[in-house]
């Protein structure tokens, strides 16, 4: 007994030795890779690999407009690359339509799903599957030039004061001057970040309030060229056009911003972080979205998303992954590195509570988070890329002096014809 | 001895596999596969799922007035963007092959653009062309005249296009036509000097006739790098405005790689082949040297 | 009379003179400012480098202030390793590339075998169809090789190059008979008459050819973009888009520092050259 104790503990070691040998073996590293242009990545990554030190996660970066396209081509050519797929919020219907996302409706934790904001929780789904959870949060906020506002005589609105777009509009042509006749305002009154794009220009129309998409999700005749829309953008033209508050051209209304050139400037909540760390040299300020007069608040928002590519082969590392940037852990972590909020409720009420920000500029986060509840998502329909794409071409063209009914009317065809195959 | 005959006979195989196999494998595969592509549609199947729709995508091509605008506009600009560019860079050339004090010089910075990456290129000229603040209005301005919109408008932006396009492409294919200039021999130059024939003269019935090989070099080159011009529109017009610049790359482009269209896209592409193929014949039966 | 007519000419040259070098000055300045412009931008801050654009003025081709902020910024994000990685790139391609074609050149131009026409055609017919027109398919096909993410991937589909191989053709048919019948006749094999005879003597061709090469993988962009997106194998031009934005932000100084970089280098490159890559293959062989 005694003799073939020692040999039996032997034995039994020497068992658990080849299973934590066959277990850490069967734990071969895993690399997941990520297309992406986000900032922040690379963190995150990396704080997932420090959970979960087997998977490493290669970040590949692109920019913006290549993430699309990337993600055209390796998932439609049924490439097991990417295994985490960024989608933009709008495009998580159309990716889900062609069968580029797999359903996670098992791999996100309910508490965490439960914990999103109510508007980027319906951009994750189609379907009735959750395909695309959101990463963080962001809003369209208006920022002014207090001081061209206070040699115009005009009163900055408050933190929490939401002018209407006529308010705007008369600031606006307040603001605008050209003291040295040239012919090139030396201020402008008023430019959108994201001047041809439907995710800046759709609260225009969604205000009055009316339509951007048929409720079939398809339809776009007789809704884009309908008298409201001529109504909204016949403004927009005017604004450039006209009125001439606004630059045409490819001016980007940032560098405009900056250089004092512009006194009102409605873009995305993540460039206060770009104002706080490259300081400027005026005294600026935040204020919420406009609306029309008598019309709806909306507001421009919404998040990138994560999905997980069908093709991949490790597809469950890849979950875990998407659930862990959707966490609030990692939340914190995109609004260190460039000042975009957590799509968790109840971290924006911890946010908004912070006595941090109660003093500006980090008043600005506040405000911008404020407008969470709202956000309207873009509209919801499987041909989005085509709708964005036709309708950028008939932004820029109103822009620049075309005739407002007729271009939104070519644009309403195209359209129609790009969906047809949508309807079999 | 027998053995060196037989290894001989293989030597032309030796010399030329390497080549012919990566040209068939990496050039030719690839365009059978994309009109096999253009028979099928992917876009709205699962993922690797293909449906088989025989001729509807080319069909698609010749009854959607977009992707058939693109083709008109492409040929609009071909016909334009080569002869003139090509007609430039003979000039040019003609220029920078003065004797005369300096040339080097100025050969050395017009060399510059050849180097320069679209994208470089674009970024550069997209700024300079703005209508508020571009340097050429600046310009413009100072001497006294109106104000352009250039990329703005529907008059000029494809002018603005062939442009930037030709601040590289003339200097590029000047370049062939120096080396050219530089082969004729000087004896021929001589003795058309002493029959009295002026510098055009000489530079038309003369020069021009012996660069026959190289201009139709040039300008089948030209057509080609110009039927399938993409990058100045994807970075500055989109295609814009009013679709003025939609070119025919850029709409295969869009249908492809935005709205994820893959069979219609290569369905654009075979069809845009076919009329490169085309264009390039007939440059080359019109060019083609008579002995 | 004789000194009127001297003086006549004189004055004819001088006009002459004095509109040529006003043209070549005028051109000359057209290439010269966007680029300075770009390469001042780089030397500025992102605060300084809109100053002097809008409104736009002279002094926007001198740098607002001079700082390296863009440079060291892009270093610190890993220019440093596209550069390195588009200088091998550059360089395998190069050598490659010439191997390729060269081989196949002199087998064009001296060497006789069947489907000679035939082959040739293929050659020529290849460089008349852009790469650009077959991007979706050549990515699948790489992609089934299961070269995305390598070098080979990015190397291997451009190393046959029409254009390279009809020039070597062009320049190796132009190579007097004598040169290599006398090796022919000492019973030196062809691979020794190309290798010891042929090759010593193209230095022209093989520059051009070089110099094309290299220049194709430095300016290259999306290509490298769909094989190789990961930023081990990243290369400069995808380094230049990527660096300059980031969601949607423009970090201007960063952008034109890049751009800076991407393009002195191979404007370095082509300088030195230029008398082959004018003299050399390029007019030789297509001469009337």
């Amino acid at each position: 007994m005694f003799v073939r104790k020692p040999l039996r503990l032997f034995g039994l070691s020497l068992l658990i030795l080849l299973l934590a040998l066959t277990a850490v073996s069967g734990q071969d590293a895993v690399e997941l890779s990520w297309i992406t242009d986000l900032p922040g990545a690379e963190e995150v990554a990396a704080r997932f690999t420090e959970y979960n030190p087997n998977i490493t996660v290669r970040v590949d970066k692109v920019s913006f407009r290549e993430v699309f396209q990337q993600n055209q081509i390796r998932l439609g050519s049924g490439s097991s690359e990417p295994d985490i797929v960024s989608v933009d919020a709008p495009v998580v219907a159309s990716y889900g339509f062609r069968g580029w996302l797999l359903s996670l409706d098992d791999a996100i934790p309910a508490e965490q799903i439960d914990g999103w904001v109510d508007a980027l929780h319906t951009s994750s789904i189609y379907n009735g599957q959750l395909l695309a959870p959101p990463i963080w949060n962001s809003a369209q906020v208006m920022y002014y030039n207090a001081a061209l506002m206070e040699a115009a005589g005009i009163t900055p609105p408050a933190p929490d004061e939401r002018w209407t777009w006529e308010q705007v509009t008369e600031a606006a042509q307040a603001l605008a001057s050209d003291a040295d006749a040239d012919g090139v305002n030396d201020v402008w009154g008023l430019q959108f970040g994201q001047y041809n794009r439907i995710y800046q220009l759709q609260p225009i129309p969604e205000s009055l309030p009316t339509a951007v998409l048929g409720d079939d999700g398809l339809t776009v005749e007789g809704i884009i060229d309908s008298d409201d829309w001529v109504k909204a953008f016949t403004w927009f033209s005017d604004l450039h056009n006209t009125l001439n508050v606004s630059p045409q051209g490819g001016i980007s209304s940032g560098e405009l911003f900056r250089n004092s050139q512009l006194g009102i400037y409605v873009d995305g909540g993540w460039m206060i972080n770009q104002f706080i760390n490259n300081p400027l040299d005026f005294d600026w300020g935040v204020a919420p979205h406009p609306y029309w007069d008598g019309g709806e608040v909306t507001v421009p928002g919404d998040s990138w998303h994560l999905g997980v590519n069908p093709n991949s082969e490790h597809t469950e590392e890849a979950a875990a992954f998407v659930a862990f940037a959707s966490s609030s852990e990692a939340g914190r972590i995109w609004f260190d590195v460039w000042g975009v909020w957590p799509a968790h409720e109840e971290m924006l009420a911890e946010f908004a509570e912070d006595p941090a920000n109660a003093e500006f500029p980090n008043l600005a986060f506040v405000v911008a988070a404020g407008e969470a509840p709202y956000v309207t998502p873009r509209p919801l329909t499987v041909g989005y890329l085509e709708y964005e794409e036709i309708l950028s071409d008939a932004f820029e063209d109103i822009r620049n002096g075309a005739d407002v009914a007729e271009t939104l009317g070519q644009a309403a065809g195209r359209i129609e014809r790009e969906m047809d195959k949508y309807r079999e | 001895m027998r053995n060196k005959l037989r290894l001989e006979r293989w030597t032309p195989a030796f010399f030329l596999a390497p080549a012919i196999i990566l040209l068939i494998v990496f050039r030719y595969i690839p365009i059978v596969l994309g009109f096999e592509e253009a028979l099928y549609t992917n876009s709205l199947s699962l993922a690797g799922a293909r449906k088989f729709v025989g001729l509807n995508n080319f069909i698609a091509v010749f009854e959607d007035p977009v992707v058939w605008g693109s083709f008109k506009t492409t040929m609009v600009f071909s016909l334009v963007v080569n002869p003139l560019q090509v007609g430039l860079a003979l000039l040019l050339a003609e220029l920078i092959n003065q004797r005369v004090p300096g040339i080097a010089v100025f050969r050395a910075i017009y060399l510059v653009p050849v180097a320069i990456s679209m994208n470089v290129t674009a970024i550069a000229w997209g700024l300079a062309l703005d209508p508020n603040y571009g340097l050429i209005n600046g310009i413009i301005r100072t001497l006294g005249l109106p104000r352009q919109p250039f990329l703005q408008h529907p008059s000029q932006a494809l002018w603005s296009i062939i442009g930037i396009i030709s601040w590289i492409g003339v200097p590029y294919w000047s370049l062939f036509f120096l080396a050219g200039l530089q082969g004729i021999s000087s004896d021929v130059l001589e003795s058309a000097h002493v029959d009295g024939a002026g510098s055009l003269r000489t530079f038309i019935s003369i020069k021009l006739p012996l660069l026959r090989r190289i201009i139709a070099f040039v300008l089948v080159s030209d057509t080609v790098v110009n039927f399938t011009l993409f990058a100045p529109i994807y970075l500055i017009t989109r295609g814009g405005p009013q679709l003025s610049t939609h070119l025919v790359m850029y709409e295969a482009y869009r249908r492809g790689l935005v709205y994820g269209d893959i069979g219609i896209a290569s369905a654009i592409i075979s069809v845009l082949l076919i009329v490169v193929v085309a264009f390039v014949a007939v440059e080359f039966i019109v060019l083609r040297p008579r002995h | 009379m004789n000194r009127d007519h001297t003086t006549l000419l004189r004055l004819r040259k001088a006009r002459r003179y004095i509109l040529l070098y006003a043209l070549l000055i005028a051109i000359a300045i057209a290439i010269i400012l966007p680029i300075s412009w770009i390469v001042a931008s780089s030397f500025s801050t992102r605060e300084t480098v809109w100053k002097n654009v809008l409104p736009f003025s002279w002094r926007a081709f001198f740098p607002a202030d001079f700082t390296l902020d863009g440079y060291q910024a892009i270093f610190e994000k890993d220019f440093g390793r596209a550069l390195l990685n588009t200088f091998f790139l550059g360089a395998v391609t190069v050598v490659f590339g010439i191997a390729v074609g060269a081989m196949s050149g002199f087998a064009f131009a001296r060497l006789k075998f069947r489907a000679k026409n035939f082959l040739f055609a293929l050659v020529i017919f290849s460089f008349m169809i852009p790469g650009d027109l077959t991007i979706i398919p050549s990515f699948v096909l790489v992609r089934d090789l299961g070269w995305l993410g390598t070098w080979q991937g990015l190397i291997v589909p451009g190393l046959a190059n029409g254009i390279i191989i009809f020039l070597f053709r062009q320049f190796f048919a132009e190579i007097p008979q004598d040169l290599i019948d006398a090796p022919r006749v000492d019973g030196a094999t062809w691979l020794q008459v190309f290798i010891r005879i042929i090759l010593p003597i193209s230095k022209p061709a093989l520059i051009s050819a070089g110099v094309i090469l290299f220049l194709g993988q430095w300016n290259n962009f999306f290509w490298p973009l769909l094989v190789a997106p990961d930023p081990e194998l990243r290369v400069v031009q995808v380094a230049v888009s990527i660096i300059g934005i980031e969601q949607q932000v423009h970090l201007w100084e960063q952008m034109f520092a890049s751009s800076t970089l991407a393009m002195l280098v191979p404007v370095l490159l082509i300088l030195p050259f230029q008398r082959y890559y004018v003299g050399g293959i390029l007019g030789s062989g297509l001469k009337g």
